[in-house]
């Protein structure tokens, strides 16, 4: 591509980014209450849908959202204690079997 | 090799290097004789200083030198305390001898990070450290032989 500003790109792309946010942020409002340590917590799930997917990817991202949702639910199901744990054990072995993520492209 | 690093040099025992050596020097034999002049409150305080330099130094190294931007340190060195508190309070080890067996565990959960991380780079690398040590803290807190996390 040719006759793009980079500036402008960035500049929208990083808007519509934090105005994604702000809908994440109303939900996360609505199901439960918030304080200002919350944001490490939600960011690391972020992390997993998006590698889980695929970066890069928008579908890949909800596909990622999607499959790390369940395997928590299903953890939960098994042990209320494990269900992130298991999260995270399905999203390592996404990282180990799938790096580039399941709707990836392979470099 | 160039010329320019040809013409380097490399000067011991300078003044400063001299300076530098006496008071290290001074100070680890002063920190090791601590419990004969200072207070519990300042031996405490030295150690979390101590703790603080060395946790700084090993992220020194990894990201300064080796280029590998790692949130998940923090998992080895929860495996190294939760060895040595396990092994000195559950298995009546003696504390000296446990402080110094504690280095195994985390050296033995280096290998399978090893295989699972060593192939990913940047972001990848840094997330991946994270859920790891992620992973670990709540395998801890479901562990009962560390009391699940409740100290």
């Amino acid at each position: 591509m040719t006759g793009v500003s980079p500036k402008r790109v960035y500049a929208t792309a990083t808007a519509i980014a934090v105005g994604i946010l702000g809908f994440a942020a109303t939900f996360q409002a609505m199901r439960s209450t918030v304080a200002p340590a919350d944001g490490a917590f939600q960011l690391i799930f972020a992390f997993e849908a998006v590698i889980i997917g695929g970066l890069g990817s928008i579908w890949g991202a909800f596909v990622g959202a999607m499959v790390l949702g369940v395997s928590q639910a299903i953890g939960f199901r098994i042990n209320p204690g494990m269900g992130i744990l298991v999260g995270h054990v399905v999203f390592l072995a996404v990282l180990a079997l799938r790096p580039q993520g399941i709707l990836g492209k392979k470099q | 090799m160039n010329t320019s690093a040809s013409k380097a040099q490399v000067r011991q025992m300078t003044p400063s290097g001299w300076v530098a050596l006496i008071a290290a020097t001074i100070a680890v034999i002063a920190v090791a004789c601590m419990p004969l002049w200072a207070s519990q409150g300042l031996i405490r305080d030295v150690v979390t200083l101590c703790c603080y330099i060395a946790v700084a130094q090993m992220w020194n190294l990894l990201a300064g030198y080796g280029g590998l931007v790692s949130v998940g340190q923090q998992a080895f060195i929860g495996v190294g305390a939760y060895t040595m508190f396990v092994l000195a309070q559950t298995y009546g080890v003696n504390p000296f001898l446990a402080a110094a067996l504690c280095i195994v565990t985390p050296a033995l959960l280096a290998v399978p990070t090893y295989f699972l991380l060593h192939r990913l780079e940047g972001a990848y690398f840094a997330i991946g450290t994270w859920v790891v040590a992620e992973a670990l803290r709540l395998t801890a807190t479901n562990l009962p032989i560390v009391n699940s996390g409740m100290g």
